[in-house]
């Protein structure tokens, strides 16, 4: 009920609004023109008007429309008020072309013509100017945008001891020419889109053509563009709005703010979004494994690399199962544990009043509750946190008696496990409590069936079309060369095969790899 | 779409809870044994069942563990293990005992035995590799509160160790729950049980095992002494470690002198002539120097081919003596020549099965060692004195 009234009044609205804008055309007197902006840009205060004429010829009168602190102050006086009023083709002014402008005048290497207000508008917003001339009903846009943005970076979050260092920004052409700046190749595809009704957020779908499966880049354009929100702030609204599965705990897509890692995905074939406003890169389709992967294990000796990749997996076992495992075998299954260790756990639990399950839920959710508050606080108070977690909550809590100290160090593990997978900590922690409510009520049992339950989940998962769980069954040496181990660079031959579609032949095997491998 | 899933969800918070945790018990609200003795007591008849119990006593940060004794009787062990609940409060477990000491007195009636191994076979929670074992004293309850109350050791975790270290002795054997029941149920071979004693050195009281009983089915027939028991180990082809005593002559004086085991073969083989069933036993030992006691220099070829066949034939005529001894006073085939008879020579075993016993007493068992010395240690001439 709410909703179809609520659908009704945004439709009305739409219309209506389009409606005038549709009907606003550019006409031939500049005062008119100049009239129209005004009305359109009318409360904004940090829109300039400019208005000039040529010293040769007086009847030429020029407007300029641009948005004060958006653009290059000195690149609109040095390159196209000065030059518009020293000029002295006379046949060009009496003319009004504009090609004849752009041609000898205007020294600026991005202009287009254009007669589209709506464009218009949403350029001059965004920082570039809009010349109009008197006698002409198309405009000219100079792209002038200049504005501060964050200077390149190595991100916080994916910090690495050995790799680049730099990190995407908030400014979308700054990201692209990172990506650019790795990939000199023609075949390396940029599409700008504008999403968001209102924000008109610059959105680039990036790909590498040959490589990428046309119809997931197909796919991925469609969902875009039927996109219809007002507004875009961060790359997870499209992350959200155009995910397959809409009900599931993993995430399924990849994201990062490392252009390096960003250009691996493209070379896999991939597709990139970035969006302007966030560095945060989406990549897609994504693998379960893809969050097993840290780029530096390929910047390292593929012999360590593959053992911090299987660390990885016993974190993840760990950070999952824990909790769980320690429940059912306390409570359920006390034979399971060997004597003298056993005697310290019921030591330990010795005048605890809380069962071990809400002890365990307890301590499980005090670490989310510090992780949570530490992330948000500025870092001389966050150091604190450390404090009180350590002292208070670990400490004390075991001397008073409220927790046993077993449950103090399984959390403890746990939540250090959970930080080797720091992209999937929303889906570790739901899994975690999920596997530790049902080794509570069944033990072992519940324990199984809760991991039975996670795998037909993750198996009918798919992402773009491609099987979130593909590469981790299978069997043959290219398919598993990126999943529990990291195989040597000689051996990676081919792409993910399921995503790479039109190319999956990464190298040839040279001569020297045969024969070396010949040898062994 | 979303009531289907709130559906599901309220489906599955329900059936959790009609589970009920049916087995859920929290850690420290069972009593775990981890060694038990039993008695029975034929006055009243009923089993005295003495079990001790793992404590752990948390002291500030330190957590020492403890093992605490209680007792309680019952017509049968499993009940008297039900009425220990009267006396601790909580259900006691038998996941964790670690050894389970058998009195003199259930060994009198057959019954009693197979009561209570039957209640530890069938019962779903002790281990079928709990340690069995005779206390030779009046009562198995005498062993289990020997220790107590000047030492705190557990008595349970005690005789664990002295059995899963009886490799480097090989004076003893270990006997499993599963291998005293397999062995009660299969023919040709009669069980053994390590026999327990309290020994008192000074003031102090120390538990030790003496020993073996050999047994006839459930019927306790003698017992075997340490050395015996080597010998025993040594004929099953159960000696895995252990220093062997010799004595030798060498050039006219007697030298005693220690070898260390460090590999040991032995190939039991029927041989069947003339009508007559003759066991062959042939012993491959591997030994090292291990302690000289004579300047005399053993690691020459001469001396010491001379020692090896001088401990090899000492050690055949003991073993022999003991299957003698074994023959004559038991009467009880612990050694399982019956079994390899079966395995080796089923035809015969049909005619001899229904009265192995008396095959078995005048069963011919000729004995072979063959010793090698290989290795001096450290060290290869012995200490020298100055002459």
């Amino acid at each position: 009920m709410f909703k179809f009234i609520k659908a009704l009044f945004t439709k009305q609205k739409d219309k209506s609004k389009t409606a005038a804008k549709e009907s606003l055309k550019l006409s031939k007197s500049l005062a008119k023109n100049l009239q129209m902006f005004r009305e359109l840009l009318q409360g904004d205060d940090l829109v300039v008007f400019r208005e000039f004429t040529n010293q040769h010829y007086p009847e030429c009168k020029f407007g300029l429309i641009f948005v004060n602190g958006l653009v290059n102050d000195e690149a609109i006086n040095e390159n196209i008020i000065a030059p518009l009023m020293e000029f002295s083709g006379i046949q060009a002014l009496k003319e009004k072309s504009l090609d004849l402008f752009l041609k000898k005048t205007l020294i600026t290497n991005k202009a287009i013509k254009e007669t589209d207000i709506n464009k218009l508008l949403s350029e001059v917003l965004y920082g570039s100017t809009l010349l109009l001339v008197e006698g002409v009903n198309e405009a000219l846009l100079f792209d002038t945008t200049d504005f501060k943005y964050r200077s390149i970076t190595e991100p916080i979050a994916e910090s690495v001891l050995r790799g680049p260092r730099e990190g995407f920004t908030e400014a979308i052409l700054v990201n692209i020419s990172m990506i650019r700046r790795r990939f000199a190749s023609p075949e390396l595809k940029f599409k700008l889109m504008k999403i968001g009704k209102r924000t008109q957020t610059r959105v680039c779908l990036c790909y590498l053509e040959g490589v990428a499966s046309p119809k997931i880049v197909a796919d991925v354009t469609r969902k875009l563009q039927q996109i219809s929100i007002d507004g875009i702030l961060d790359s997870n609204y499209l992350q959200e709005l155009i995910k397959n599965e809409k009900f599931t705990i993993f995430p399924m897509t990849y994201s990062t703010e490392r252009p390096d890692v960003a250009v691996a995905k493209l070379l896999e074939g991939r597709v990139a979004i970035l969006v302007d406003g966030t560095p945060y890169v989406l990549t897609m389709p994504c693998l379960f494994m893809e969050f097993f992967q840290s780029n530096e294990d390929y910047y390292t000796n593929f012999i360590f690399a593959s053992f911090n990749r299987l660390l990885r997996y016993v974190g993840f076992f760990i950070t999952t199962s824990l909790p769980g495992i320690y429940i059912a075998l306390t409570t359920y299954h006390q034979e399971m544990i060997p004597t003298p260790l056993l005697l310290n756990i019921s030591a330990a639990r010795e005048g605890v009043p809380f069962p071990t399950v809400i002890e365990a839920l307890f301590m499980v959710l005090i670490f989310d509750l510090l992780r949570e508050s530490g992330i948000r606080l500025p870092t001389p108070i966050g150091s604190t946190i450390g404090f009180v977690g350590a002292i208070i909550v670990g400490q004390s809590s075991v001397t008073a008696r409220m927790v046993s100290a077993p449950i103090v160090i399984i959390a403890a593990i746990t939540g250090i496990s959970n930080f080797l997978l720091p992209k999937m900590l929303g889906s570790l922690t739901y899994m975690r409590l999920f596997l530790l409510i049902l080794s509570s009520v069944l033990g072992l049992y519940g324990y199984v069936f809760g991991v039975i339950a996670i795998m037909i989940h993750l198996m009918s998962l798919r992402s773009f079309g491609v099987p979130y769980m593909s590469n981790l069954g299978s069997l043959k040496y290219q398919e598993m060369k990126d999943t529990i181990i990291r195989a040597p660079w000689w051996q990676m031959l081919e792409r993910p095969r399921l995503i790479a579609e039109l190319d999956p032949i990464r190298q040839e095997q040279t001569q020297q790899q045969v024969e070396g491998e010949n040898e062994n | 779409m979303k009531t289907k899933l709130f559906q599901m969800i309220i489906i599955i918070l329900f059936s959790l809870n009609l589970t009920g945790c049916w087995n859920y018990v929290e850690i420290n609200e069972k009593s775990f044994i981890l060694a038990t003795a039993l008695d029975y007591l034929p006055e009243q008849s009923e089993y005295l069942e003495t079990v001790e119990i793992g404590t752990s006593i948390a002291v500030g940060e330190s957590i020492t563990l403890k093992g605490e004794v209680f007792q309680c009787t019952g017509i049968t062990v499993f009940d008297a293990t039900r009425n220990l609940i009267t006396i601790l409060g909580e259900k006691i477990l038998w996941n964790h005992v670690q050894a389970v000491i058998i009195g003199q007195s259930v060994l009198a009636e057959p019954n009693h035995l197979i009561g209570l191994l039957d209640f530890l076979r069938r019962d779903a929670e002790p281990r079928e590799d709990l340690y069995l074992m005779l206390s030779k004293e009046k009562t198995a309850a005498e062993i289990l509160t020997a220790l107590a109350p000047k030492s705190d050791e557990i008595v349970g975790f005690k005789l664990q160790n002295i059995f899963q270290n009886q490799n480097y002795l090989s004076k003893y054997k270990a006997v499993p729950l599963w291998e005293f029941i397999d062995k009660l149920a299969s023919p040709g071979v009669e069980p053994v049980l390590p026999t327990l004693k309290v020994w008192t050195t000074r003031g102090k009281k120390v538990i030790v095992v003496d020993g073996m009983a050999v047994f006839k089915k459930t019927a306790l027939q003698g017992y075997l002494d340490q050395m015996e028991t080597r010998y025993f180990l040594w004929i099953t082809n159960a000696v895995k470690g252990g220093v062997i005593p010799i004595q030798t002559k060498s050039h006219g004086e007697t030298a005693l002198l220690t070898l260390e085991i460090f590999r040991s073969n032995t190939e039991t083989k029927p041989v069947y002539q003339a009508g007559k069933l003759v066991m062959q036993l042939k012993i491959n030992t591997t030994v090292g120097l291990a302690e000289l006691g004579t300047a005399i220099d053993f690691t020459s070829e001469k001396q010491r081919e001379q020692l090896q066949k001088d401990a090899a034939r000492t050690i055949e005529r003991r073993i022999s003596a003991l299957i003698r001894k074994v023959q004559d006073e038991y009467q009880s085939d612990i050694f399982g020549f019956g079994e390899v008879v079966a395995r080796k020579m089923p035809k015969l075993w049909q005619r001899l099965k229904s009265d192995w016993t008396t095959s078995f007493v005048d069963l011919q068992v000729d004995v072979q060692v063959q010793l090698e010395i290989k290795g001096s240690a450290t060290i290869a001439k012995p200490v020298q004195l100055e002459e």
